[in-house]
């Protein structure tokens, strides 16, 4: 049995994003935990961030979530395995704001 | 951190993997790790190998900081089971629709997909009562047929890792990929369109093939950089078959013929990832980026068989292969793809249209309602294992 007391948000950007990660990074290894998947698809060149939902990440998670769709670069979000999409990732702030409270005991 | 990354990145089934299915799992690892170890003459060529189960049915290699570890998946090797028996068994009319609109339920769980998961959950309900197609767990054949194509899988994984880890194999790996990029397309265009008339009753002339065949040309030249490694380690997936058929006295026959169903399936399941996504927002055709990359994979890779013959000495004939591999591709094209992509896909797609009401916004993800919809199908309790390790 494995339990987890935070709750966090997975967001796959490109590894070539140096702006987004650079932003990421800054948050440091507490909120954020970098994962390279390589999955059997392909999806080549994807960087997974599992960030804890936290005040202090919740407005840079919406900045690097907002400008990624603004430029049409990639970005997904995914919480729990399930895709955010929409409207809910165009208002990405307030979802996580709202889940922010949500901890697996 | 493994624990982490798949209790957030996973719909988790509350139940740690099937002890039944764990011993084929540790077999494929100490198979490509005695490969690794004997190859590289070296011991630290080990890779934690993890095995989960999750409705994300996803294998991957995961690079953290603490090390790259491999995560199979359970429910991706019960997909392949459900294929295979698709392929082996799928008479009925509704064995298709029973079986898949499971999958395209599951898909849009994941995909944050509300209406469509209610959807397909109501569709299945529809055609629960009626007989389920055979299962394979009583043809030996068909067992071996999935755990083969599990194997490819497996293997295609611990390709990328070794690449990491040994410049040298990475070297031969990618020298490899480039031989199978370049090759030519030896396809006949007028050979082609012989067989579309004859096959499927398509009239399509030589010309317009050949026009056909420049542009997937054109686009496999511009996939080239992604396609590279997925090519190197596929071609080293079957060489691990191959390796794996020979010390267990299998006819290596079914090395190739499980490479390519592999693929097939997985090019299957990533139809439904693409209905999934178009369904309501847009033409329903399954297509997509992955479809396109996965079918370069699964040619490029059929087209090396007769050279594999030949580098492995096999006693094989490579016209017979060819037979062989074109009757696995019409009998998958029978059961699986056709019946998906041109009747279930748009005839699902046109129900949906007329039953759904027009969707709003709002509508579109609904990340709480899908976690509810899965935590009643049996995923996603906070109280889920995340995984096993194989080698504890």
């Amino acid at each position: 049995m494995t339990t987890e007391t935070t709750n966090a948000v997975q967001i796959e950007l490109s590894v070539n994003d140096e702006e987004a990660i650079g932003r990421l990074e800054k948050l440091g290894k507490d909120y954020v935990l970098f994962a390279e998947p390589d999955h059997f698809e392909g999806d080549v060149g994807v960087l997974s961030a599992l960030v804890t939902i936290a005040t202090a990440t919740i407005p840079v998670i919406g900045y690097i979530v907002t400008e990624k769709i603004k430029s049409k670069k990639h970005v997904r979000v995914k919480y729990k395995g399930i895709e955010i999409s929409g409207e809910r990732l165009s208002n990405i702030e307030a979802f996580l704001k709202s889940i922010e409270s949500d901890r697996q005991e | 951190m493994i624990s982490r990354y798949l209790l957030h990145t996973r719909l988790l089934h509350p139940d740690l993997p099937n002890q039944s299915f764990i011993a084929n799992y540790r077999t494929m690892q100490e198979y490509c790790s005695r490969f690794a170890t004997n190859f590289l003459k070296s011991e630290s060529a080990q890779i934690p190998v993890v095995l989960t189960y999750s409705l994300n049915r996803a294998a991957e290699i995961v690079k953290l900081d603490s090390g790259p570890v491999l995560v199979y998946d359970q429910f991706l090797g019960q997909t392949f089971n459900t294929f295979h028996r698709l392929y082996l068994f799928g008479e009925e009319s509704w064995h298709v629709p029973q079986t898949l609109s499971k999958m395209m339920c599951e898909e849009a769980i994941c995909a944050g997909r509300t209406k469509v998961a209610l959807f397909y959950f109501a569709l299945r309900a529809r055609f629960n009562e009626k007989a389920r197609m055979r299962k394979i767990v009583s043809d030996k054949g068909a067992v071996l047929d999935v755990f083969l194509q599990e194997l490819f899988v497996f293997a295609h994984e611990y390709g990328h890792f070794l690449m990491e880890l040994s410049p040298e194999f990475r070297d031969s790996r990618r020298s490899a990929a480039e031989a199978i990029l370049e090759a030519p397309d030896t396809r006949d265009p007028d050979e082609t369109s012989r067989l579309l008339k004859e096959k499927y009753g398509i009239e399509q002339s030589p010309e317009e093939i050949a026009a056909e065949n420049a542009e997937r040309a054109a686009q496999l030249e511009a996939a080239k950089p992604t396609l590279q490694d997925e090519v190197a380690c596929d071609d080293f997936a079957l060489f691990i078959l191959l390796g794996y058929c020979k010390e267990n006295c299998i006819d290596p026959r079914k090395a190739f013929v499980a490479s390519f169903l592999a693929l097939r399936n997985i090019r299957a399941l990533n139809y439904l990832k693409s209905g999934v996504s178009q369904i309501g927002m847009s033409d329903v055709d399954g297509t997509s980026e992955r479809v396109k990359l996965l079918q370069f994979r699964q040619h490029l890779l059929r087209a090396i068989y007769p050279l594999v013959i030949q580098v492995f000495e096999l006693e094989i004939d490579p016209n017979e292969l060819h037979h062989e591999i074109t009757r696995c591709s019409d009998q998958h094209d029978d059961k699986v793809d056709n019946k998906l992509l041109f009747e279930f896909l748009p005839a699902t797609a046109k129900w949906f249209s007329e039953w759904v009401p027009k969707l709003a916004a709002e509508d579109i993800s609904e990340f709480d309602k899908c976690h509810q919809l899965a935590r009643a199908m049996g995923w996603g309790g906070e109280e889920a294992n995340s995984y096993l390790r194989l080698d504890s």
